[in-house]
């Protein structure tokens, strides 16, 4: 090969040779050059804008998944084509981050949690909301602030006095029960016996106590060919479902007991107390449950908690709003019809009542080639007609016309959301507060595993949050 | 030495071919390493953008070497999966590669089929494969390991048996590898001082001892130092298997680097935490390789 092309090696060519040699790659040339341009057509006198398409990204839950099908209505609209990404929790953050970092602009429209609001603003990755607001031909009046559930606005879409978007899904943890198991006359008589008072309900209206729920969750574990409800157990019951993983899972699950045992992360002050005396006991507290949880608790985030649930493993338990409409779709869910939900538990003598909040917020993303069409789109979806009908088929509204509608309260886990609501507790929003969420993760899950005690886990990780809010 | 016309020509053909692949090399190596050299010495955090792109010197060096327990702990967990990870690998693959040679042809090519098939999968497929079998309330290997007697035995959620367990996963997608290797080694072997030292009336140990063994050191030393280099960066069974978890039982270097990364958002202690690592790699690399090279040339 290295002599062919030698000077030599062309001089004793015959001419004929050579000829061959130069037609052979003109003609492979000229080949792949017709290759490449056969598809090619003329410039026509008129040509067709291509439709836009706005790419939305999201976590893959139903409010997210459901925008396809609502998106064929908007596209038959407005003529914009709405193509949608749902992922993984943690995989969503990662590749919205990663689009904002390299500004490739591929996510128009982004459906992001509220902590990383202070992040996207103060890194200029989101564009401010007002302008939009403003422009009379993007503004649809029957979209009103008014509307919404005014703590939501605030903590998904305000920052800094500036609106940066529009609420995507208002959510919180309440309760889940067993309402079946609940209600049988044969469980209630064995409770009231056992533990001298009668078998508590919760409501959407009527909190229990953290020492009712205790109650509840040592009395509904059992062993497999124990009784309950009248059947005798195929496999083992369990009275509570912890979700103590090393992530994001748990720290939202134990922001419930600190909000409700009187404890917070950073107070009004800006000082850190996440090893307060209150915190400190909400752990124990939240420890101490293990011993009615499923063995593989400490490897549980929310998607395991909800397989427990579904699977009728579990009796109750503090969980998310967004996979509800899973725990009742008889297609996936043993418990679907036998559920009940009901505020979180409260601490007697804090009386205090909290639901974790993990809201999601539409923002438009600042290299987005669309952004007026981002725009409309998240407006036309904070309709109250449209907000109506995509929480039917999976969205979670932030709406306060959604939750006058008598159909849509006649739905039992929406009466618990929309009374958790009022009583939402929400992470700090500075661009902080996800390593805030990391370190939480951590300490809880090493104190869940055993590896450290309580008190020093929490001590840590008040170190650790005060390195980080000092920077 | 004064080098012809031909030398000349042939030196800058060999430019040519070497050319393109070693500007891919160093596209996407070269160029991306001196990047994250570059994003160590800066504030890359995205918690606090006033600061963003600053020079800032050795101070995420500092920040990791002496003010971060959890990158020392992930050091540690990272040692000690590496060592018996490597460990175990080596010695299944020397026994199977023996195994594998004293089967006929024939068999041996079966054999040699199924033991390659864990190494064919991706590793993502291999650690949701396992996930899926040690899960603790369905996982086929849970209730293996409950008609065992040990009822109730979550593996990966207590931190006391989740890193063997990871380890373990590690050794089954691993030792075909080794064992490939060894195989390869063993089979170049001659026959005549084999069959002579069986004659001769050697034991097993001192064949081994005598004849395999210094043939087979310097593969070993390739093969250790390959898997060596593999087992540090593992990051793709912990994540998925444990997450790291429970609590900092499995968290290991990678995974470590990921979080601080990607979910804390600080691009310049992760770039920081990378160097320190790539330096690691490099002195293990060092020691391996000399050691194997320098009983080479003893030898």
């Amino acid at each position: 090969m290295m002599s062919f092309f030698s000077k030599n090696t062309m001089r004793s060519m015959t001419r004929r040779n050579r000829w061959r040699l130069l037609f052979t790659l003109s003609g492979t040339i000229l080949s792949a050059l017709f290759a490449t341009l056969a598809g090619c057509k003329p410039d026509e006198e008129t040509p067709q804008p291509k439709p836009i398409t706005l790419h939305v990204i999201g976590e893959a839950l139903p409010p997210v998944e459901s925008l396809r099908e609502l998106g064929k209505e908007f596209s038959r609209q407005y003529g914009v084509q709405i193509e949608v990404h749902p992922f993984e929790f943690e995989t969503a953050l990662s590749k919205t981050l990663l689009d904002f970092s390299a500004g490739t602009g591929n996510y128009d429209v982004v459906y992001g949690i509220y902590f990383n609001l202070g992040k996207y603003v103060e890194n200029k990755y989101i564009l401010p909301f007002e302008p939009f607001m403003n422009d009379t031909t993007l503004r649809d009046p029957a979209v009103r602030l008014d509307n919404f559930f005014a703590p939501v606005v605030q903590v998904s879409c305000e920052y800094k006095g500036q609106l940066y978007g529009l609420p995507a899904s208002a959510q919180t943890m309440f309760l889940w029960y067993r309402k079946d198991l609940f209600s049988h006359p044969s469980e209630q008589e064995a409770f009231a016996e056992r533990y001298g008072y009668a078998l508590p309900l919760p409501t959407a209206e009527r909190a229990i106590t953290w020492a009712q729920y205790r109650d509840l969750a040592e009395f509904f574990t059992r062993k497999k060919g124990a009784t309950l409800a009248g059947e005798v157990l195929k496999q083992d019951m369990f009275g509570t479902c912890l979700q103590a993983k090393r992530h994001p899972a748990c720290w939202y699950e134990f922001g419930n007991y600190i909000a409700s045992f009187g404890g917070q992360v950073v107070n009004e002050q800006g000082d850190v107390v996440v090893d307060s005396p209150e915190v400190l006991e909400a752990l124990e507290f939240y420890l101490s449950l293990r011993a009615f949880s499923p063995p593989g608790t400490t490897q549980y985030t929310w998607d395991d908690a909800l397989t427990a649930v579904q699977q009728g493993r579990v009796a109750l338990t503090i969980m998310w709003f967004d996979a509800t409409p899973s725990l009742e779709d008889a297609k996936a869910s043993r418990v679907a019809g036998k559920m009940g939900y009901g505020l979180n538990p409260i601490r007697q003598g804090v009386e205090k009542r909290a639901a974790q909040y993990g809201g999601w917020g539409f923002y438009i993303n600042a290299d987005s080639k669309h952004p007026n069409e981002a725009f409309q789109f998240i407006q036309w979806l904070n309709r109250p007609d449209i907000q109506l009908k995509w929480a039917k088929i999976g969205g979670l509204p932030a709406t306060l016309s959604t939750y006058r509608d008598p159909e849509y309260l006649a739905i039992p886990f929406h009466r618990a959301e929309r009374a958790s609501l009022e009583h939402l507790s929400a992470w700090t929003r500075a661009p902080y507060s996800e390593k805030i969420i990391s370190k939480g993760a951590r300490a809880v899950s090493m104190a869940a595993s055993g590896q450290t005690s309580p008190a020093d886990a929490l001590s840590q990780l008040a170190k650790e949050i005060r390195e980080i809010v000092s920077q | 030495m004064k080098h012809g016309v031909g030398y000349r020509r042939q030196r800058r053909v060999i430019a040519a071919f070497l050319g393109p692949p070693l500007f891919l090399l160093a596209g996407l190596t070269v160029i991306p390493f001196a990047f994250c050299v570059y994003l160590s010495l800066h504030a890359m955090d995205l918690s606090t953008p006033e600061t963003m792109g600053e020079f800032v010197g050795w101070d995420n060096y500092r920040g990791v070497l002496q003010g971060d327990p959890g990158f020392e702990s992930a050091m540690i967990v990272t040692s000690k999966f590496v060592a018996i990870a490597v460990l175990l690998e080596t010695l299944l693959g020397l026994l199977l590669a023996a195994y594998l040679q004293s089967l006929t042809p024939r068999i041996r090519r079966v054999m040699m089929a199924i033991v390659v098939l864990p190494m064919m999968m991706a590793p993502v497929a291999v650690a949701l494969m396992w996930l899926f079998l040690l899960q603790p309330d369905y996982g086929l290997a849970t209730h293996a390991l409950a008609a065992l007697g040990l009822e109730n035995t979550p593996v990966l959620a207590n931190p006391r048996t989740a890193l063997f367990v990871v380890c373990c996963v590690d050794v089954w997608e691993w030792t075909p590898f080794t064992t490939l290797v060894f195989w390869a080694g063993i089979a170049a072997i001659p026959r005549p001082p084999v069959d002579a030292a069986k004659i001769d009336g050697l034991s097993v140990g001192q064949r081994i001892e005598n004849i395999y063994w210094p043939k087979l050191r310097g593969i070993v030393g390739i093969a250790v130092l390959l898997r060596l280099l593999d087992a540090i960066k593992v990051f793709d069974i912990v994540y998925i298997l444990t997450g790291g978890g429970p609590g900092d039982a499995t968290e290991v270097t990678s995974t470590y680097i990921y979080r601080a990364t990607f979910r804390e958002t600080d691009f310049g202690a992760g770039a920081a935490q990378t160097v320190i690592l790539y330096y690691i790699i490099l002195c293990v690399c060092g020691v391996v390789f000399h050691a194997s090279q320098g009983r080479e040339r003893l030898t």
